[in-house]
């Protein structure tokens, strides 16, 4: 199963830049609507994707038979606020998490740095949840 | 006399003398069973409270480690020269440079499709849309995984750093299959730019060079603050393009497209104050 994930991700990232999804100008681009290559990519995806789910939870079985059933993410306040500050710091960076990998794999100095912003910013959030779950209505831990 | 000599002598001027093989405590005399007892009840306070000591402050460790690895290797990459420096020259040094008259002056060379990578052109967005959804339906269908990246990015720290949240099941449940997709990822990166004509570290960053212009150092501040909002938010919010925008919208989750409005509109927002309203360049 490790290879399989790893192949996976090795597919995903490929498929992310090589299609300007983890380049920086095209990601302006989309944030500036000056550009649709993203904006199709994004929708190509769901609108493939969406009967693809639909058949697979009503087959309701993995490839080996085991019981598949996908859950719901919450909802909450953070979804909101923490999409907020995502959005900032995706047009900052010109980077979601997937293509922060991928341009460190390609090869472009500079994500490493935003790599550790973004783990240090996990860990800060992962430190701070307890006060933050209150305020936003978070899952309780 | 002889009691007040053993006041004296004693830490606590008020507790009677004790017998040889007994202590005082809280002025009682206790045997030596009992003191024994107390004893090693303390101590295991003790160590309670030494090991919750240690394990914070491995905790306060751990994110310092990691920041201060992360930083150094960015810190470190910046001593990389620049492709100029290097005297490595492209065939194409700037892809916009033969592009004159039919375009306005501020013109970016996205506009063609154009990576930043080997100035490569772009796969079409129909095709790369098509092996996402491919992809995320495989992974559904043989492990049962949804896909996510930014779960990727607490089963990252949860191997370092020490906090309850960090110690959830479902994160420890899945963090060996997040690691090993976010490795992938890295990998497939690489395999694009090896195969795309080259391994070749840069610092090149499109309109950023040619609107901002900083330095490494400058990319590297920039990048690290970006960085920081990007794993606070998307943890916040509870995912990112993938889980939230991807796979939540075709699953038809409330989360999903809430956060998905939420993160296109700050970003459209912030893109729009920095090189519409600061810089001018469009």
């Amino acid at each position: 199963m490790p290879l399989f994930y790893i192949l996976c991700g090795t597919a995903f990232g490929f498929v992310l830049s090589r299609s300007g999804a983890a380049d920086y100008d095209m990601v302006q681009g989309m944030f500036l609507l000056t550009n649709v290559q993203l904006y199709g990519i994004i929708g190509t995806a769901v609108v493939l994707t969406t009967p693809g789910l639909w058949l697979l939870e009503k087959h309701g079985k993995t490839l080996f038979g085991k019981k598949l059933t996908i859950e719901t993410k919450p909802r909450h306040k953070g979804n909101i606020v923490g999409g907020v500050l995502f959005g900032i710091g995706w047009s900052l960076t010109g980077m979601c998490p997937g293509p922060i990998l991928v341009n460190v794999g390609e090869g472009k100095l500079y994500a490493l740095a935003a790599l550790a912003g973004a783990l240090v910013g996990a860990a800060l959030f992962g430190k701070l949840y307890a006060p933050l779950a209150k305020k936003l209505g978070l899952p309780p831990l | 006399m002889h009691a007040s000599a053993a006041e004296a002598q004693s830490p606590h001027p008020r507790a009677p003398r004790a017998g040889m093989f007994s202590r005082v405590t809280e002025g009682r005399e206790v045997t030596t069973r009992e003191h024994v007892r107390y004893a090693i009840a303390g101590r295991a306070c003790q160590q309670r409270g030494a090991k919750a000591r240690v394990r914070e402050r491995g905790g306060s460790l751990g994110v310092s480690a990691l920041i201060a690895t992360t930083v150094a290797l960015a810190l470190g990459a910046t001593a990389w020269p620049t492709r100029a420096a290097r005297g490595v020259s492209h065939a194409v040094t700037s892809p916009t440079a033969h592009v004159t008259p039919p375009f306005p002056r501020p013109f970016a060379a996205y506009t063609l499709g154009m990576l930043i990578m080997h100035h490569l052109q772009a796969w079409p967005w129909a095709l790369a849309g098509a092996g996402i959804a491919a992809i995320t339906l495989l992974l559904l269908f043989v492990s049962g995984r949804r896909l996510g990246v930014s779960g990727g990015l607490d089963a990252v720290c949860s191997y370092v750093v020490r906090a309850p949240y960090f110690q959830l099941r479902g994160l420890l449940d899945a963090r060996s299959f997040r690691a090993q997709f976010l490795l992938g990822l890295l990998l497939g990166g690489f395999l694009s730019a090896w195969l795309g004509g080259g391994f070749s570290p840069s610092w090149d960053m499109g309109i950023f060079d040619q609107f901002v212009g900083w330095g490494p150092m400058g990319k590297v501040a920039w990048m690290f603050v970006g960085g920081s909002f990007i794993g606070f938010g998307t943890r916040m919010a509870g995912g990112c393009t993938s889980g939230h925008g991807i796979f939540g919208i075709s699953h038809f989750e409330g989360a999903g497209l809430v956060s998905t409005l939420a993160y296109m509109g700050a970003g459209m927002v912030t893109t729009n104050l920095i090189y519409r309203v600061v810089l001018g360049a469009f």
